[in-house]
């Protein structure tokens, strides 16, 4: 059972039943944004953006620690009337991310192994089935981290982050249309290289 | 979910992408249960400083606990792990609700994920319920719970060995898989995850398949069953009985380690927290008071007990008549108490330091006899340490002899250096001589040492053997104790006896509990035997275990750096430090394919052999090593005075000299060598390779840029398989491409295999703006082999406006019809290598963005030598050529117009050129040029 992002956004309105969404007023001066709120909404989403952009899941609790530790910082710096809570942590998650394999010193360790997808197959039931998703993922994942960056970063944000596409546009800062344009081409890239990843 | 209902993804997707949409969506990726909490609680930290904003409730009594907790945890996730183990009221994710307080009662059962390691023992152990962290040490007071315990071990074990695959058990391979399951509050498994492997795929499935069968009594809190989260170690050990063999002693109860050590180590034995040894100074003490049966007198002359023990005359007492005095009462206690070890030690450290070492052995001797006599009143440590004391002495004598000889004066003529002559038979070439020769004919001096020199054998007694048997004898009696143990490794890797350093060192951890020396001697074997990724790991478990000064010793990049660098650096805070080695060591990895920087490895293979063996006395041998790792050969010559001149030879320019104590490892560079090293590093700072298993050679190829059929711009690499890299073990190569930006991050890459077999390797990627290099690797991961092609490429897009020319690519010109010269047509060969004298080199190039009006184009070809002179080879006006193909048709594709033209270089001289084509194009008023370096043999 995959855990869903339960955040509604507040520039999306306030539809979901029972959610409440950021009431913060406009003036970034006044603002009280309740970080412990955003942590419980958002940590989930920011987790699963780095865990699928990270090959293992230590290095996504790391990083997503970085994020919020960051965002705690600059708390004061953020302004709600530019970017929704979760459109800005994502941003601090994307340096934060960037920041992670450019200290890699484009090591391999970007190359997952099977030894380090388990947490992305705990729930499936077979050992059988588990072993084979476990090597298409290894190979989706490895597939996606020869990609350019910004393919990987748009993939994270719909695959791991779980986004809608108006909002991966937001985060992007590119036009909905644009965003289905690269998304296509991502895809279509990632298909190429991992179709290679299988033939090595 | 958010957005996606009313906004379906991704748009129209075509069938093909639709299939791979679905695949990634059913990625699931779930968050380790207890990590909320944790960075929940670090957060919390954090905001219990200056930012007001984070609200998080906490009831004062457990905020004040937290508090002291938190204080001394890290930011790291160990750190994290052991914090959740000491906050009770961190529960999962669910219950952390912000606005509400936590009443500690109740949250202590929501923390089924806290005690992760609970069952961390391996199933063969006693301890198959451990106990949680906090626990253990008391830091924290904690409701009572019990954790999970296996219900039936022998089941249990007979149901991993009935799994364990008969052709492993064969050969007796087993191993160790980690794993990580879910037990839940009825006792059964669930959610098995590999923590980590044993390496063996094979192992690592059957542990998993193993794991679900497994019953546990379930955790429990306030006697209600909850699930929770353990780490269980599935131990396959090799055994031919059909029973597994009885459990192993607890480590801690019984230093005897296993007769079979893998590579892997537990964790726990890394983690810095070892075993030392008990003084034995107090034993020493006690022993010599009751040989000298009261007659010391504290305040008098002599100094009291710890001065007699120590060898040193307390202050403001003459150390003559001190050493009279002392003597005269020790030889007479030694006779009164013939079994008492302590006269004899105390005696023997005076005449050690008197520098009597002949007397001193023989009271080391006698101390050692008596001690063995008295076995049962003297402790294993007190033993061991007498043992050392005298393996120390025998190495002082024995470095006298280390690598010693003599060159016969009559054999200098030999090596016909600068009219220099032999001397008298029968006298021997002075030190001085031969740092002379050393410098003027350094390959005549490797030759003269070759044919000319005599090794001196050491006298009785002082063999490398009778350190090795003191330093044994000592490890025997205290097996972790750390002087004899690591004298023990250094001495077998000065042997280059890498293999048996790994086991011995593993041996060490194992006794010590994690001494770091042992964790670095074994990571520095692991670097030599070939396995740089495991030595990395090691090698930064090492770094954490000593102190941080020592570390730092390790990590320093100092001596590396051009003189002015190297002092910015040295002034420099520790975290600036921590960004130059980043940027230091980011261009510097040979092998891009593999998973971690091999000359970062090398470079801690080398800190830590050069920081143990010479230490601090020795800068001088320290810096040689850092910068150019381990002589292929050493030896010395005596220069009398007890003063020895040692050559390290690296088998290319002068030998490195210094002077050295007979008796000690304190090396001083020579003057000469001195500024031999000061003009060397301006030229060749530093090296990577030597000893390095892993060995990188240079590829051929040809590189260049071209539009692909999309318009994107590409950069194809034309190369073949190296020669050496086929005809070994392996079947296949690993091949990647990347394109590195300034700082030397991959923008992209690409990887794959190829048959090792001759043939060509044609590898293309996308050109990025902001790539500045390109670089081809063809590996061999069971030899280690690496050959690589490293070029850079410049901007992407040409400055100004208008056509352009494609990079050049050079062809083999035998070619049937030039119409058929196409790219990538089988027929057409890249020109790899340099081309010889006589030849035609075939030049294939596109251009790109012309002006509709363009019907022809003029041409300029000449070559470029290094001192800027030119060689014209063809020059023909705008009108000379029509396009050889319809481009018009072609450019809407988004390509350009190949082109091809022959040049005839069969009058060039040899050299090489830099080939300059410049192509002028109708309407446009400057001709667009490209460039490709070409040697012509």
């Amino acid at each position: 059972m995959k855990a869903q992002p339960q955040l509604q956004d507040p520039k999306e309105g306030s539809k979901t039943a029972g959610r409440r969404t950021h009431n913060i007023g406009p003036a970034p001066s006044q603002l009280q944004p309740d970080f412990a709120e955003w942590y419980r909404d958002h940590r989930p989403t920011v987790y699963r953006y780095v865990r699928f952009r990270v090959a293992t899941r230590e290095t996504a609790e790391d990083v997503t620690s970085q994020v919020f530790f960051k965002a705690l910082r600059s708390l004061r710096r953020y302004d709600a009337s530019r970017a929704a809570p979760r459109t800005w942590l994502l941003r601090i998650a994307r340096n934060a991310v960037t920041d992670h394999l450019r200290s890699l010193k484009r090591r391999g360790s970007l190359h997952v192994s099977l030894d380090r997808v388990p947490d992305l197959v705990a729930q499936i039931p077979s050992q059988e089935e588990r072993v084979l998703r476990q090597e298409r993922i290894e190979a989706l994942l490895n597939g996606a981290r020869t990609l350019r960056r910004a393919d990987q970063e748009i993939l994270a944000l719909r695959y791991g982050a779980d986004l809608g596409n108006r909002e991966i546009a937001r985060a992007l800062g590119i036009s909905p249309n644009a965003m289905a344009v690269r998304m296509h081409r991502a895809l279509k890239r990632l298909k190429k290289a991992v179709a290679r990843e299988f033939d090595a | 979910m958010s957005g996606r209902r009313d906004d379906p993804r991704p748009p129209r997707l075509p069938r093909e992408l639709a299939e791979l949409d679905r695949e990634l969506s059913a990625i699931v990726i779930d968050e380790r249960p207890s990590f909320g909490p944790e960075l929940r609680a670090e957060l919390e930290k954090a905001c219990a400083g200056p930012s007001p904003s984070f609200r998080f409730r906490l009831p004062p009594r457990w905020a004040a606990a937290v508090g002291a907790a938190l204080l001394v945890a890290a930011a790291t996730p160990q750190a994290r792990a052991g914090l959740a183990r000491l906050l009770p009221w961190a529960g999962p994710d669910a219950r952390v609700a912000p606005e509400r307080s936590v009443p500690p009662s109740d949250q202590v059962l929501a923390d089924e994920e806290l005690p992760e390691d609970a069952t961390d023992g391996p199933i063969e152990s006693e301890a198959a319920v451990a106990r949680p962290l906090a626990e253990s040490r008391g830091e924290l007071p904690r409701p009572e719970h019990t954790y999970p315990t296996l219900l039936d071990r022998s089941e249990a074990q007979r149901t991993i060995r009935r799994s364990y695959p008969q052709a492993l058990q064969d050969v007796g391979i087993g191993g160790v898989v980690k794993l990580r399951m879910w037990v839940e509050s009825d006792g059964t498994v669930d959610h098995v995850q590999i923590e980590r492997g044993s390496g063996l795929s094979e192992l690592d499935r059957v542990a998993v398949e193993v794991a679900p069968g497994l019953r546990f009594e379930p955790a429990r809190r306030s006697g209600v069953p909850v699930g929770t989260w353990v780490s269980f170690d599935v131990v396959f050990e090799a055994s031919s009985e059909d029973e597994p063999r009885p459990s192993p002693p607890s480590p801690i109860a019984s230093p005897a380690p296993p007769q079979n050590l893998g590579y892997e180590l537990p964790d726990d034995l890394l983690s810095g927290e070892y075993m030392t040894p008990p003084p034995t100074l107090f034993e020493g003490q006690q022993m010599l008071r009751d040989a000298l049966d009261g007659s010391v007198d504290e305040g008098g002359p002599l100094g009291g007990l710890a001065a007699l023990l120590s060898g040193d005359p307390p202050p403001g007492v003459g150390p003559t008549t001190w050493r009279r005095e002392a003597g005269v009462m020790l030889e007479d206690a030694m006779r009164r108490a013939p079994d008492n070890p302590a006269p004899a030690l105390a005696l023997a450290r005076i005449r050690r330091k008197q520098g009597l070492r002949e007397e001193a052995r023989q009271l080391y001797g006698d101390a050692t006899w008596r001690a063995r006599a008295s076995r049962a009143s003297v402790s294993p440590a007190f033993l061991a340490e007498l043992y050392y004391e005298q393996a120390t002495l025998v190495q002082e004598q024995w470095l006298a002899w280390e690598g010693l000889g003599r060159i016969a004066t009559t054999r200098l003529g030999a090596i016909e250096c600068r009219g220099i002559s032999g001397g008298d038979p029968g006298r021997l070439a002075s030190a001085q001589r031969l740092i002379g020769l050393n410098n003027l004919c350094p390959d005549g001096f490797r030759r003269l040492r070759a044919e000319a020199f005599e090794a001196i054998g050491p006298s009785k007694g002082e063999s490398r053997d009778d350190v090795l048997r003191f330093l044994e004898a000592a490890a025997e009696a205290v097996p972790s104790h750390a002087g004899a143990n690591v004298e023990i490794l250094l001495d077998l890797a000065d042997q280059g006896r890498w293999a048996d350093l790994l086991k011995r060192s593993q041996r060490f951890i194992w006794e010590s509990q994690g001494h770091p020396h042992g964790i670095l001697l074994s990571a520095l074997a692991l670097q030599r035997l070939g396995y740089p990724e495991e030595a990395m790991e090691r090698f930064r478990a090492g770094f954490e275990a000593v102190a941080e000064a020592e570390a730092r010793r390790y990590t320093d990049i100092g001596v590396l750096l051009p003189p002015a660098r190297e002092v910015a650096y040295r002034a420099m805070s520790e975290d600036e430090r921590g960004d130059v080695e980043e940027v230091f060591w980011h261009g510097r990895d040979p092998i891009l394919i593999t998973s971690v920087n091999e000359r970062v490895v090398e470079h801690f293979a080398r800190a830590v052999y050069a920081t143990l063996r010479f230490g601090q006395q020795s800068p001088d041998a320290v810096e040689v090593l850092l910068r150019y790792g381990h002589p292929s050969s050493a030896w010395a010559v005596g220069e009398g005075r007890g003063m020895r001149t040692v050559f390290w030879d690296y088998g290319a320019g002068s030998h490195v000299t210094f002077r050295s104590p007979a008796t000690s490892r304190r090396m001083q560079l020579t003057p000469e060598s001195a500024s031999y090293l000061r003009s060397l590093k301006e030229i060749v700072p530093e090296r990577y390779g030597t000893g390095a298993l892993r060995e990188v050679r240079d590829l051929a190829g040809l590189l260049s840029r071209f539009r692909a059929a999309d318009g994107e711009l590409e950069i194809e690499v034309h190369s073949a398989v190296p020669d050496e890299m086929y005809g070994g073990p392996s079947d296949s190569l690993h091949v990647a491409i990347y394109v590195l930006d300034e700082r030397g991050d991959a923008l992209s890459s690409s990887r794959g295999r190829v048959p090792a077999a001759p043939g060509a390797l044609d590898m293309s990627i996308g050109a990025d703006e902001a790539g500045r290099q390109v670089v081809l690797e063809v590996y061999d991961d069971r030899v280690g082999y690496l050959s690589a092609l490293r070029e850079p490429v410049g901007r992407t897009t040409p400055a100004g406006e208008g056509a352009h020319v494609s990079d050049l690519l050079l062809v083999e010109a035998a070619n049937p019809e030039p119409e058929e010269v196409r790219r990538g047509a089988p027929w057409v060969l890249p020109l790899v290598e340099a081309v010889g004298e006589d030849a035609t080199v075939g030049v294939l190039f596109e251009l790109y963005d012309l002006p509709d009006s363009a019907a022809t184009y003029g041409l300029a070809a000449h070559l470029e030598r290094a001192d800027g002179s030119r060689v014209p080879l063809y020059s023909c006006p705008v009108g000379a050529h029509e396009f050889r193909t319809t481009w018009r048709r072609r450019a809407t594709a988004g390509t350009g117009v190949t082109e091809y033209v022959t040049l005839d270089v069969s009058e060039v001289p040899a050299a090489e050129y830099t080939l300059v084509l410049t192509v002028t194009v109708a309407g446009l008023a400057d001709g667009t040029s490209a460039r490709r370096s070409l040697t012509i043999l």
